[in-house]
């Protein structure tokens, strides 16, 4: 059963001639890895924002459709209800950073939720941990660099341990070691602890190929939702959909053009890349003895 | 006699209050017309030093000259003219009440006759996609158009040096096209660029030099393509390469991985099977 239904939603800002999301329906599995992906004006914002009750609990607007979050209509939680259950990272990290140390900050979630202190201080040294920010527990959030308050804004969401963590854009401002680093533990908290996770990008190179399912947004539509080999099939559809198609998939479509490869040889990322390629070169080199 | 070169950074150190050393005894000499990538883990010192070179802040130790002059004597009006910086988040820059008002402030600001400011405009708002947007409220706008006004806003001032802090970040694959194509004319036409990015395929792309920050130092220095196509430094300063890069270096000759920096490159060293030698 789905921990998040949004069944038929359609949803305008005020003022706004066009709807920012239009007859969506999208559920959420326990455990599942998610990729939300599209270009810019997409709708990807207004949903990751509706996965946590901001719209309609705090942001206002048109709404047609049904959310239903671990069973409940959204509208019927009471405020920060929903906190316990999806975490959100805003796209922008410093809208979210409010308190005067980086501990306090990671702390912050867990204190509203009564959890004992023994408790509380175990998840905030392991979400600093998670985000390799543990050497900055004492400083002031204000005077971190763009992608350590990236880190900051994450570990504040991972320690509330909810049973779906929703991150809008999180990639931008993290180093390449970071983005893996977060690829990796998001993908070990929907795998050991069926943690759902929700990532909203516009740019998939790098963890497309460990996403359970891949949801592509345009225009405020859902446009298709499946594997992520056949959510992103062809790089040209992609790209009108705003999206950047990852490198690889762009050689894997070459070399099937070129004959170097089968169509069945299709390639998304590194792992598949590398095992594709091995058995072409072994092959040649087998042909050359 | 030869120009000077437009920034030049002597031994600069810089302490936060808080007593985070973020530059320890930085040198750096940009000539101009260069294209630096300016790469680094988060918290390297990256947009610590750029910020020296536009007056926002000034070096505890060291020195700082833009065009010769001495930047902690300099106004930051006058720095302006020469130093253009987009920032990592938009809604630090942003603050007027329409996209057209936000991209004239600059060449308002230099000086520039109603006509060229009118210009100006319309040519920066064209290569970003933004001419039927000018009417609208800036922070009306998705994170991605804020964004394109900011680099309208920043290439229209048309300085010698401009340093693009995430340039692509947040922007999706038709505006992040157009915002490199406009960044690609002001680069023809003689300007200076640092771009500071974790995109490494981005500064194979644009930059023809590369610096490496570390703990507030520089830790390398040189061509784009033979630091790009280096795993083992990367990887040492916590930078990881690009898939195309990882998978040229474990399948490839080390002579064709040196050559890999687009797809058609790596697919020409296929068709010439450059493969690395059986162990």
């Amino acid at each position: 059963m789905s921990i998040i239904s949004i069944r038929q939603v359609s949803f305008r800002y005020p003022k706004q001639d066009a709807p920012a999301l239009s007859n969506v329906s999208l559920d959420i599995f326990p455990g599942e890895l998610l990729a939300l992906i599209g270009g810019d004006r997409a709708g990807k914002t207004t949903l990751c924002h509706m996965l946590n009750g901001l719209i309609p609990n705090l942001i206002r607007g048109e709404l047609a459709g049904e959310i239903i979050i671990d069973g409940k209509p959204s509208s019927s939680y009471p405020q920060g209800g929903i906190s316990r259950i999806v975490g959100l990272s805003l796209q922008d990290p410093e809208s979210q950073l409010f308190t005067a140390t980086v501990e306090e900050e990671v702390a912050f979630g867990p204190e509203n939720l009564s959890i004992p202190p023994e408790e509380i201080d175990r998840r905030v040294t392991w979400a600093l941990e998670v985000m390799g920010i543990e050497n900055l527990r004492k400083k002031s959030p204000s005077a971190l660099s763009g992608g350590q308050k990236q880190r900051l804004a994450i570990a504040s969401v991972l320690s509330m341990l909810p049973k779906v963590i929703v991150l809008d854009e999180p990639l931008g401002m993290l180093d390449p070691r970071g983005r893996r680093d977060l690829i990796e533990i998001l993908s070990r908290l929907a795998k050991e602890k069926g943690i759902s996770v929700v990532i909203s990008e516009s740019r998939i190179d790098e963890f497309i190929e460990i996403c359970d399912r891949v949801a592509i947004m345009h225009n405020g539509s859902l446009i298709s939702s499946g594997s992520p080999s056949d959510a992103i099939a062809s790089s040209d559809t992609l790209k009108t959909y705003g999206i950047e198609p990852p490198r690889l998939q762009i050689l894997s479509e070459l070399m099937i053009s070129e004959n170097l490869i089968s169509q069945k040889q299709s390639f998304l990322g590194e792992r598949r890349a590398n095992e594709v390629l091995k058995s072409l070169i072994d092959r040649e080199k087998g042909g050359v003895v | 006699m030869n120009p000077p070169p437009i920034a030049d950074l002597t031994d600069v150190s810089f302490t936060y209050e808080d007593g985070t050393r973020a530059l320890d005894g930085v040198s750096l000499r940009i000539k101009s017309g260069e294209r630096i990538g300016l790469i680094g883990e988060n918290g390297a010192g990256k947009s610590t030093l750029c910020k020296h070179l536009n007056g926002l802040f000034h070096p505890a130790k060291g020195k700082v000259l833009i065009d010769g002059e001495d930047v902690a004597k300099s106004k930051a009006s006058h720095l302006a003219r020469t130093v253009g910086y987009l920032f990592q988040n938009p809604d630090h820059q942003i603050f007027k009440s329409t996209v057209y008002d936000e991209v004239a402030f600059g060449p308002k600001n230099i000086g520039l006759r109603d006509n060229e400011v009118a210009d100006r405009v319309e040519r920066y708002l064209e290569l970003t996609g933004l001419s039927d947007l000018a009417k609208s409220p800036p922070l009306m706008l998705s994170f991605g158009l804020r964004r394109m006004v900011t680099i309208a806003s920043v290439l229209s001032m048309e300085q010698r040096l401009i340093i693009l802090d995430e340039p692509t970040a947040w922007l999706d694959y038709g505006q992040a096209v157009l915002a490199k194509e406009a960044i690609r004319g002001r680069l023809a036409s003689g300007a200076a660029m640092i771009l500071v990015t974790h995109d490494l395929q981005l500064v194979a792309e644009m930059a023809d030099r590369v610096v490496i920050m570390s703990g507030g130092r520089v830790v390398a220095d040189g061509d784009a393509k033979k630091i790009l196509s280096d795993p083992d430094i990367l990887m040492k300063y916590g930078l990881d390469p690009p898939p195309l890069t990882k998978l040229a270096n474990e399948l490839l000759s080390e002579e064709a991985a040196s050559e890999i920096f687009a797809v058609a490159d790596f697919i020409n060293a296929v068709k010439k099977k450059k493969w690395k030698a059986s162990k």
